[in-house]
């Protein structure tokens, strides 16, 4: 298979930025000079220089030359669950966690809307195609800069049934809508499953976080399915986030959590 | 939110291709038609082939036009504990066990050995000082005879002073990695930890995956550090995988069998597995 001069060149300063042996506001070697060293054409080393430009790492400073950039310090959500607050208020959960790393969080308020349920939606709810839906959707910042889009989907059952009136609310549930389900109607979530996946960003996504217009940086795209003490899901939250400012941990195993009941 | 247009024609096509429709190698209609048949935009169109590009159903050649791909099935890898074993997936022996769960095919060529001086990530996380001699045992995975994941471990050569001579063997450690220090000597794996992160394909990496040069396919990297009884870290694995074809699956708390054992969404098993 190919493996293109340019990404040789590339794939070699970007490793140099990683390890830190190029700082941030470094200026990297001219044109000349890299042409120089990898015995390349200054039209191969205008393209390394792209990509890394692309891919966010190196900057063009007019009339002074190219100098790395500073990283973006990645937000970490914790993938597992955690004993003490498992199943209880998730609402300020996200901007605690924010918090904890030293960091300003903020989300608009959500746009509700209804559906009918089709595709992953009806499958990650076990819901009959075309049920009804309702989706809670949050743009959220930290630090002034967009993180992530997240949408959470729940039966309609759950509002006209059960009478989960705050759901249709376009309003903050403060305490979570976890912990509001717990409140209102004895639903409690038991257990969960995130599918994690990687894809291209869409056009609105590409715009919203900023992201180069190649789509070369990739989104993450997360399900979380919530389910209830009985087993059945209740909750389906999608977020997406670019991959160049969102990492994930995931401590196992979690000795406290039993099991499934059999 | 309602599903974009661009994901409406995604998935039209993708019926065509699940169906058979549009069989391997055949081309998709141009962009052109596209547009007429589902009056959208050329962003629209074009976006809805970007997304087809990152499931890795098709491919674009430059001049040429768009085509399907022998399509992979995603294969998805569990990172939470076992409950039974309270090890994570998608390592070692597990692994090949994993992936003939799924009922799929598993291999995995001798990995190659190298002794490498701690620097960088690798130190850290291994809580060695720079230049501290390791263990580096590198292996390339495959499923289904098409390349799906890369995976290096490194351990501090004490190991080895120790007495886990094995890990200097270039050949599978059966029945695992695990196993076989637990029993030479006595280490226990306790907890562990990953780190799961995001990034661009190196050309190598591109090389390996059969990746799309327009880089539109991301790898996936995942760091999991293992502590031992004393909370000490005793190896750190690597794992880059191809986004394009691989899923990853994380369980908290109470979880019905059939989710756990259900490989992807939309593919219940009937009845509930028990083991």
């Amino acid at each position: 298979m190919t493996n293109p001069k340019y990404r040789q060149i590339a794939d070699s300063l970007r490793e140099e930025i990683d390890a830190g042996v190029l700082k941030a506001g470094t200026q990297l070697s001219t044109e000349i000079e890299l042409s120089g060293q990898w015995r390349a054409s200054r039209s191969t080393v205008r393209e390394a220089i792209k990509l890394l430009t692309e891919l966010g790492l190196v900057e063009a400073r007019p009339g002074q030359g190219t100098f790395v950039r500073a990283k973006i310090v990645p937000f970490v959500t914790d993938l597992s669950a955690d004993p003490a607050k498992f199943g209880e208020r998730d609402g300020d959960l996200y901007s605690q966690s924010v918090k904890a790393q030293h960091r300003v969080p903020d989300s608009t308020t959500p746009r509700v809307e209804t559906h009918l349920a089709v595709g992953e939606v009806a499958t990650e709810l076990e819901l009959p195609a075309r049920s009804l839906v309702l989706s809670r959707h949050q743009q959220r910042f930290i630090d002034g800069q967009p993180y992530s889009l997240q949408t959470s989907f729940f039966s309609m059952d759950l509002v006209t049934v059960r009478g989960a009136d705050r759901l249709i609310v376009a309003e903050d549930i403060r305490e979570g809508s976890t912990q509001y389900l717990r409140d209102a109607l004895g639903v409690k979530e038991a257990g969960y499953r995130y599918l994690i996946t990687v894809r291209t960003p869409d056009r609105i996504e590409t715009t919203f976080f900023r992201l180069p217009e190649d789509g070369r940086v990739g989104v993450f795209e997360n399900l979380r399915t919530s389910y209830d003490q009985d087993g059945n899901p209740f909750r389906l939250t999608v977020t997406v986030c670019p991959g160049d400012r969102n990492e994930f941990v995931m401590n196992g195993p979690d000795p406290d959590i039993p099991d499934e009941p059999h | 939110m309602p599903d974009p247009l661009y994901r409406r024609i995604a998935d039209d096509l993708e019926q065509q291709i699940a169906s058979g429709v549009l069989l391997p190698g055949a081309k998709l209609p141009t962009e052109q038609e596209l547009r007429a048949q589902f009056r959208a935009s050329r962003n629209t169109v074009r976006d809805a082939v970007r997304f087809l590009t990152t499931r890795g159903l098709v491919q674009t050649w430059p001049g040429q036009g768009t085509f399907v791909i022998v399509k992979t099935e995603p294969y998805v890898t569990t990172l939470s504990a076992d409950p039974k074993t309270g090890l994570g997936g998608g390592e070692g022996e597990a692994f090949k066990a994993e992936v003939l769960a799924q009922g799929r095919d598993p291999f995995t060529p001798n990995p190659r050995v190298e002794i490498k001086q701690a620097a960088g990530v690798i130190a850290e996380e291994l809580r060695l000082d720079a230049g501290a001699n390791i263990v580096s045992r590198h292996q390339e995975r495959y499923i289904d005879q098409a390349p799906s994941s890369l995976q290096t471990s490194y351990y501090p050569m004490s190991l080895v002073h120790d007495g886990a001579q094995m890990l200097m063997v270039a050949s599978d450690i059966m029945p695992g990695t695990v196993k076989y220090l637990g029993d030479v000597l006595g280490l226990r794996q306790t907890r562990y930890r990953d780190r799961i992160t995001v990034r661009p394909p190196s050309a190598e990496e591109s090389a390996f995956f059969r990746l799309p040069d327009s880089g539109l396919v991301s790898v996936l990297e995942t760091f999991r550090t293992a502590f031992d009884g004393n909370d000490k870290p005793f190896r750190l694995t690597v794992s880059v995988y191809a986004a394009d074809r691989n899923h990853f699956a994380v369980f908290g708390g109470a979880v019905p069998t059939r989710v756990r054992h259900g490989q992807s969404p939309g593919e219940r098993p009937t009845q509930d597995r028990d083991d």
